[in-house]
């Protein structure tokens, strides 16, 4: 009896053994054993039990497991997606960078362009000025010219009727010089009857002498007259000759100073035009500068987006790190469990 | 005391003597008078009598009298070889002037020529030698039959 009773009790004490060492497997991760179940007494359910907490377990382990592949792969991805992003930031930082340079250059430019722009006009107005001026000038001039060319043409009037008069004075000198040219004839004639009337012409010759006398007296007198004349009216016939010319020039010199007057016209509408429309240009420029420092600013803003960017990518990649490191941690504690000798897939470095 | 006609040529002195002198007229149209000696400037007629007229410049100067209105013929009574006289014009340039001269202050010329043997004896005045014309000598017997055809006779 108490053989049986020993046997008995050493039976029981077995099957708990082969329990707790089984529980030890489990203790220690295997997870592998194979539990056979026999039918009877306590020790029998409580492998059964142990069985069944194995068999669970091994699912659980094995879903983890395949889980854990997942998260891995996920960090990994993570941690590529921060990467590119730092990349993509870093290059959208150089060519914010780039654009904002062209913007300050653009603005530069416009602002140069602004300063030119405001000299071309201050020299266009000048200019005008100048020319306007200049038309005055001309205008007054023309005024002037128009002026002597009518006391050029009353000149020359006068000039002809001196020349008539003095042509009036020339037939009557020739008269006075044909009747004393007559007498001095008569005087001749006479001096030739008394020389044949002998002693009885002797008064008669002294008389015909004396008419001779006079007539040849006027016949000088007269002669210097003609020439006087003839001086006055050669006198007058180039004066009226130079005045013509004189008339001629100022003709000609106020049609030189019409024309220039047109082309001073010309200048001044053109430059007026020009400087019409000088407003529209700057402040075209003006607004292309404003445009230009508003892309500026906007870009600033931009930057310090881009700035916060990288720090927030920096910190997601520390948190991805982080990640990476408790999946290590998390996928060499899960190592520990063993599953099925085959499908056990190696432990994964903490990095990839 | 001698009358003398006083005349230009070429800025010279000639006097003609006044005795023969029937008058002097002023320039006349003149017809020309075809192959007669250069001289003959032309013939004119005085009151119904044609009278051929003798350029003196052209006779001496050989070159013919400008018509100027002191230019004016002298109408002589010339004495032909025949013993008679005919009326006779002789143009001359500038005759302005008669002048009364003694004829004991003539002067026989210096020389006389064949060509021109009517330039007789000259006489010293204020205003330079005159040269008298010797009238009878003016136009050879020869010329004078050829001008003086249709009579033309002084009374």
């Amino acid at each position: 009896m108490i053989w049986l009773l020993v046997e008995l009790a050493n039976g029981l004490s077995d099957r708990i053994r082969t329990a707790a060492e089984l529980a030890r497997e489990v203790a220690d991760g295997d997870l592998t054993a194979q539990v056979g179940v026999e039918a009877g007494d306590e020790s029998s359910r409580l492998k059964q039990a142990i069985r069944d907490m194995i068999l669970s377990l091994r699912g659980l382990v094995g879903r983890v497991k395949r889980s854990s592949v997942g998260l891995i792969s996920a960090s990994n991805d993570i941690a590529a997606g921060v990467r590119q992003q730092e990349a993509a930031i870093k290059e959208f930082g150089a060519a914010t960078n780039e654009i904002h340079a062209g913007a300050r250059q653009i603005a530069g430019t416009s602002r140069e362009l602004l300063n030119t722009m405001t000299d071309l006009n201050d020299v266009a107005e000048s200019t005008a000025d100048l020319a306007f001026k200049g038309r005055d000038g001309l205008t007054r001039m023309a005024g002037i010219m128009e002026q002597l060319s009518g006391s050029t043409a009353s000149i020359s009037t006068r000039l002809a009727a001196i020349s008539d008069k003095a042509a009036n004075i020339n037939v009557v000198v020739t008269t006075i010089i044909k009747v004393a040219d007559e007498t001095n004839l008569l005087s001749l004639n006479a001096a030739i009857e008394a020389e044949k009337a002998g002693e009885n012409g002797l008064g008669f010759s002294v008389v015909a002498r004396e008419i001779r006398r006079l007539a040849d007296q006027t016949a000088v007198a007269t002669l210097e007259i003609e020439s006087m004349v003839g001086e006055l009216q050669s006198a007058v016939t180039s004066g009226v000759t130079q005045m013509e010319e004189f008339s001629a020039e100022v003709g000609r010199a106020a049609a030189k100073v019409q024309r220039v007057g047109g082309q001073l016209e010309t200048i001044i509408n053109r430059i007026r035009e020009l400087t019409e429309r000088f407003p529209d240009v700057r402040q075209g420029m003006e607004s292309q500068a404003q445009g230009a420092r508003q892309i500026s600013d906007a870009l600033t803003g931009l930057s310090e987006a881009v700035r916060e960017t990288a720090r927030t990518l920096k910190d997601y990649r520390h948190a991805g790190e982080i990640l990476d490191k408790a999946v290590g941690e998390f996928r060499a504690e899960l190592a520990r469990f063993k599953v099925e000798e085959a499908k056990t897939p190696a432990p994964v470095a903490g990095d990839a | 005391m001698m009358l003398l006609i006083v005349f230009q040529l070429d800025g010279h002195l000639y006097g003609l003597e006044g005795a023969p002198a029937e008058r002097i007229i002023p320039l006349v149209a003149l017809r020309p008078a075809p192959h007669a000696p250069e001289y003959v400037r032309g013939i004119f007629n005085l009151r119904g009598r044609v009278v051929p007229v003798i350029d003196m410049c052209r006779l001496i100067a050989g070159h013919p009298a400008r018509e100027v209105m002191s230019t004016r013929i002298i109408v002589v009574s010339f004495p032909c070889a025949d013993h008679r006289t005919r009326l006779l014009g002789l143009m001359a340039e500038s005759v302005l002037e008669v002048r009364a001269v003694d004829p004991e202050r003539l002067e026989e010329p210096v020389l006389r020529t064949s060509g021109a043997p009517y330039l007789g004896p000259v006489i010293k005045e204020p205003a330079g030698l005159i040269q008298i014309v010797e009238l009878p000598h003016l136009i050879p017997e020869k010329v004078q039959r050829t001008l003086f055809t249709a009579g033309g006779e002084t009374q």
